[in-house]
């Protein structure tokens, strides 16, 4: 016990304010810099809507309070809630179908009070925690019951979101929890033969569908041949990105945002508004910014002290990542069209909540390294 | 701790080699593509229009509008894109074999989101000669899938190419087509079928419109039918505040904005405005949002400021029309000058017609006849001949003129007075109009004099409004005059003028001889009129003093007579010359020229009423009662000091209630 009240005096006092809040000044900078981008572009997106930004300033600070909050929470403690957290979260999953809200044609909503709630937004974060908990004291490579039971937890949360029905999350959820597995250690032979068994399964499948559902199908994978429907979107989005050139139209310059030609431009489509006002160069910037974060949450998670946290710090992560790439790819077209916001940047609260508290924990992760008592 | 740490590294170049997949397709978008993106968002956001320039407004010298445009909305459509847009649709059914109502069927059974899935097209034949009908609201859709695959016992990849070709419509957009006529037809009310006739009639042409001079709301009304090859574009309608009153001195412009008749014609230059073209950003809704440029700057025309006032112009219409009503002439007309610069006050000819109504803007009412009538003046000639003849010397005030039994005989043809006058002074001959004195003292001077003097009073020449119709004057050569036409020509016979001239040469005695141009617009505070001296200031006043006696019991217009003011004027009844040559008895022309207040005059105004034909036809009772009618008004508008201090009864204000309509019909 003296040593470790040594070296938690040594950390203080060499670390000063920042991490005395358990916050990791490098991540934190990071994640502000994307919020103040965020703040701007919403603005300009929203058409000069002061409403709309007062709005999102709000709940930025929102949600940077929560990431606050959850840095204090120590990361031994939320190893001893883990399965609690999944069963609590898997309970939610079940009671949507029974009493939830509907909104825009799926339930996926559930009601306290005054407050509505996602589970499937709380899935995100525990379910790579609870697939990381299972991994945390295993060998490595792990051993196969570990990753049955491993996959076991993901196809139940999975498969529970997928009734809602909400597959894009679902499969967000899904992949978040087979990181952890991958980080894990699971053996190369294995990941490759999955996905080349994945790969051979889809022309088998594609002989069973009937034509009208062939159709939707293309039209999924090749948005563009149906330019009224959702090609239109990915037209108008690459228009405002292509016409934004090496320099960009200026701030507030965007014709396709406010003009209306682009559609959710304050939220999934928010990148293409900022390609138009800022141009390649913005791109490269904002783009220059994510891999800044990502880099730190996977140095965080490298550095870290367990495999449980370290696990955890890397889904996250790579989580964050994906939802960068995935929004920045549907929107410049090289991904089909997924209702996916682009993280830290759209305007909107639950992805941003669900992110913020991420982010918290990879902190908690790095700032109470030394104060381990184990 | 280093197995680890494996993962995480090739993790991370994993995650900047995907990231710089992302900035790849950036580039390719931004740099490579840029300007094919570029145009595709201008050609979705811009469009160049035409903007009409404003015709600019009419205003009388007191800045009320005389003439204003407002604007409203014209639908114009491409009659050569629509026929050509029906036949392909029908070139297209019969393509896919399918009748219209058929097509219509299948596509709301099949319908997916916008659009409705009709067959798959199997030969590239048929899908060429579909798109090349390039239908709005038809498309093509063609997925090529293509992926890799390994199947299982097999050792060897399998590349997998798919491609689907797929018809697909756009109900909404292809309603349009099928129905642009009827849906545009409904909305304006008027008929489809006619419409249909209209648009195939101009089927080469690549503009036609379909309806003009609606109102705004029709330009929200027809853009939200969002028919192809169907425009609305902006026009501007004249309108014309003060009607009857002003319609044939004022003119009007046709649909194009183009001036046709009066001011509007004789200044359509000054007053058009020239089209531009503007640039302009547009959002999703057709909005302009903001100006990109103006490629040709838009003028708006001129305004004209006229001399004309508003009221007085009123007080002389409805005075004409009351003499319209009592003397049920053929036509009336007067002209009011200012007497000080020559400014037209006033200049209104009857009949007129609701110059707002097109369906009225035809027939006698549209001529100006201040201008374009001609007119023999008849004894308004008179004064003029009688100042030369004092400025020659060969009268004065008392020389006694014989007209002996009122009548005499010149190469053989009869010049008679109304009555017998005997010897009369100057004085008397104006007073009494006497044909016979007038002649006499012509003949004591050279022809050449008087035809000179009628010359320099413009009666050759005419005026130079350049309305539309002006006339100049009808004066024979001195040359081919004999002493008939020197003595006829005295008293007002054998030459003939119009309105405006005659009024124009009567500012001569309000101005000590100096005769003015007759001006259609307002002067400037400080600009001095043109004139011409014709008169010794000193002849000018003497006639004006005699003329002073007609307007007065024992003259020959005691109706002209205005109480507090004292009336300098002459009155006129000619014969109308008969088409057969000479003249007629029975018809005659009504004339009065005066000014008033005869001490210092402030207006010159004339009227003529043309063959009245209630049996009274002097001057005197027909068209003298019309100047008193507007003068009296007119003098208290422009608040004019009465002259005249020995007022016999002073009657009461015209606006007491108790007097309303009688003093304006009952004289002194």
């Amino acid at each position: 016990m003296k040593i470790v009240d040594q070296s938690e005096q040594m950390y203080r006092r060499n670390r000063g304010f920042l991490n005395r809040l358990h916050l990791d000044g490098l991540l934190l900078l990071g994640i502000l810099l994307l919020l103040s981008t965020s703040v701007a572009i919403v603005y300009s997106a929203s058409g000069g809507d002061w409403d709309v930004t007062q709005r999102h300033i709000i709940r930025v600070t929102f949600a940077l309070g929560l990431m606050v909050l959850f840095a204090q929470i120590k990361p031994s403690l939320i190893f001893l809630f883990t399965p609690f957290l999944f069963l609590f979260a898997l309970a939610l999953l079940i009671a949507v179908p029974l009493v939830g809200e509907i909104g825009k044609g799926a339930q996926r909503w559930l009601e306290f009070g005054p407050v509505r709630f996602q589970p499937s937004e709380l899935m995100k974060v525990v379910l790579p925690i609870m697939v990381a908990w299972i991994f945390a004291h295993s060998s490595y490579p792990p051993s196969y019951q570990r990753i049955v039971s491993a996959l076991l937890v993901i196809a139940i949360s999975a498969g529970l979101i997928v009734i809602q029905p909400d597959l894009g999350t679902s499969l967000l959820i899904a992949m978040s929890g087979l990181f952890v597995i991958f980080f894990a250690g699971l053996p190369w032979k294995l990941i490759f033969g999955a996905l080349l068994l994945a790969a051979a399964s889809v022309p088998i499948a594609w002989e069973y569908m009937h034509d009208y559902q062939k159709q939707r199908v293309l039209t999924f994978l090749n948005p563009e041949s149906d330019p009224l429907g959702a090609g239109y979107h990915i037209i108008q989005s690459k228009i405002a990105i292509g016409s934004g050139g090496i320099e960009g139209k200026g701030y507030l310059g965007s014709t396709q945002a406010h003009l209306e030609f682009l559609p959710e431009s304050t939220t999934d489509f928010i990148f293409s508004v900022l390609s138009e006002e800022f141009g390649l160069i913005g791109v490269i910037l904002l783009l220059a910014m994510y891999l800044f974060v990502i880099g730190r949450g996977l140095y965080i998670a490298a550095s870290a002290q367990d495999q449980f946290t370290r696990l955890i710090a890397a889904s996250l992560t790579m989580i964050f990542f994906v939802y960068v790439f995935v929004n920045i790819g549907m929107v410049s077209g090289l991904l089909p069209v997924v209702g996916l916001p682009l993280p830290l940047i759209s305007y909107g609260g639950s992805s941003l909540v669900t992110l913020m508290i991420s982010f918290g924990i990879m902190m908690s992760i790095q700032t109470h390294r030394k104060m381990l008592t184990e | 701790m280093n197995r680890f740490l494996n993962r995480e590294i090739v993790i991370f170049f994993l995650i900047v080699m995907m990231m710089s997949a992302l900035v790849a397709k950036a580039f390719i978008t931004q740099i490579v593509k840029a300007d094919e993106y570029q145009e595709k968002a201008d050609d979705r956001h811009i469009r160049s229009y035409n903007v009409p320039g404003v015709r600019g407004q009419i205003y009388d010298r007191n800045g009320n509008l005389l003439a204003m445009s407002t604007p409203m909305v014209a639908v114009e459509l491409d009659p050569k894109q629509i026929v050509k847009n029906e036949a392909n649709y029908h070139e297209f059914l019969q393509l896919i074999g399918l009748k219209n109502n058929q097509l219509l069927q299948r596509a709301r059974e099949n319908r997916d989101r916008n659009l409705s899935f009709i067959r798959y097209i199997k030969t590239p034949e048929l899908k060429e000669k579909i798109e090349q009908l390039s239908l709005p609201g038809v498309h093509i859709k063609k997925t090529e899938h293509s992926y890799v695959s390994e199947y299982q016992g097999l050792q060897r990849q399998v590349s997998v190419k798919k491609e689907y070709h797929s018809l697909w419509i756009n109900e909404k957009e292809l309603d349009r087509i099928i129905y642009t006529f009827d849906r545009l037809a409904k909305v304006l009310g008027i008929s489809a079928t006619e419409l249909r006739k209209r648009a195939y009639a101009n089927q080469k042409r690549r503009h036609m419109y379909v309806k003009r001079s609606l109102t705004p709301d029709f330009r929200d009304k027809i853009e939200a039918l969002r028919l192809p090859h169907v425009y609305v574009s902006t026009e501007y309608k004249r309108y014309y505040p003060n009607g009857e009153s002003m319609a044939n001195l004022l003119g009007y412009t046709n649909v194009d904005g183009k001036g046709i008749e009066g001011i509007e014609l004789a200044y359509n230059k000054h007053l058009s405005g020239r089209s531009g073209k503007k640039i302009v950003v547009k959002d999703v809704k057709g909005n302009v949002i903001n100006l990109l440029k103006t490629k040709k700057q838009e003028q708006d025309g001129n305004p004209l400021v006229l001399s004309i006032d508003q009221n007085i112009q009123y007080l002389t219409y409805k005075a004409l029309k009351q003499v319209m009503y009592k003397h049920q002439p053929k036509s009336a007309s007067a002209v009011v000058l200012d007497a000080k610069t020559g400014e037209v006050l006033a200049m209104a000819s009857l009949p007129s017609f609701n110059v707002n109504d097109t369906a009225q803007r035809r027939g006698p009412g549209i001529r100006n006849r201040v201008v374009a009538d001609v007119l023999e003046p008849g004894s308004t000639m008179k004064p003029f001949v009688i100042a030369k003849a004092l400025d020659e010397g060969v009268v004065d005030l008392q020389s006694e003129i014989d007209t002996g039994r009122g009548f005499m005989r010149v190469q053989g043809k009869l010049i008679k007075d109304t009555s017998r006058h005997g010897v009369l002074t100057p004085e008397e001959i104006i007073q009494k109009s006497s044909n016979v004195g007038t002649a006499k003292i012509a003949f004591r001077m050279p022809a050449e004099v008087q035809y000179d003097l009628f010359k320099q009073l413009g009666f050759k020449e005419g005026t130079h409004t350049y309305l539309p119709g002006e006339t100049a004057g009808r004066l024979k050569d001195v040359s081919l005059w004999s002493e008939i036409d020197q003595a006829t020509t005295s008293y007002g016979y054998g030459l003939s003028v119009n309105l405006l001239t005659l009024a124009r040469a009567y500012t001569v005695f309000a101005n000590q001889g100096r005769m003015l141009e007759a001006q259609l617009f307002k002067m400037g505070e400080n600009e001095v009129p043109a004139s011409t001296p014709i008169f010794s200031p000193q002849a000018s006043q003497k006639v004006l003093d005699m003329m002073n006696k007609v307007v007065a019991p024992g003259g020959t217009a005691p109706l002209a007579m205005i109480p507090g003011y004292q009336v300098a004027g002459k009155t006129g009844t000619s014969h109308k010359v008969s088409r057969e040559g000479g003249y007629e008895d029975n018809t005659y022309l009504s004339l009065f020229a005066g000014m008033v207040p005869a001490s210092d005059p402030d207006m010159v105004m004339v009227v003529a009423v043309n063959e009245p034909s209630r049996g009274k036809y002097y001057g005197g009772l027909v068209a003298a009662p019309v100047f008193k009618e507007v003068m009296q008004n007119a003098l208290r508008l422009r608040k004019v000091k009465p002259d005249w201090q020995e007022l016999p009864n002073l009657p009461l204000p015209a606006s007491d209630p108790r007097f309303a309509g009688q003093i304006a019909r009952g004289g002194m």
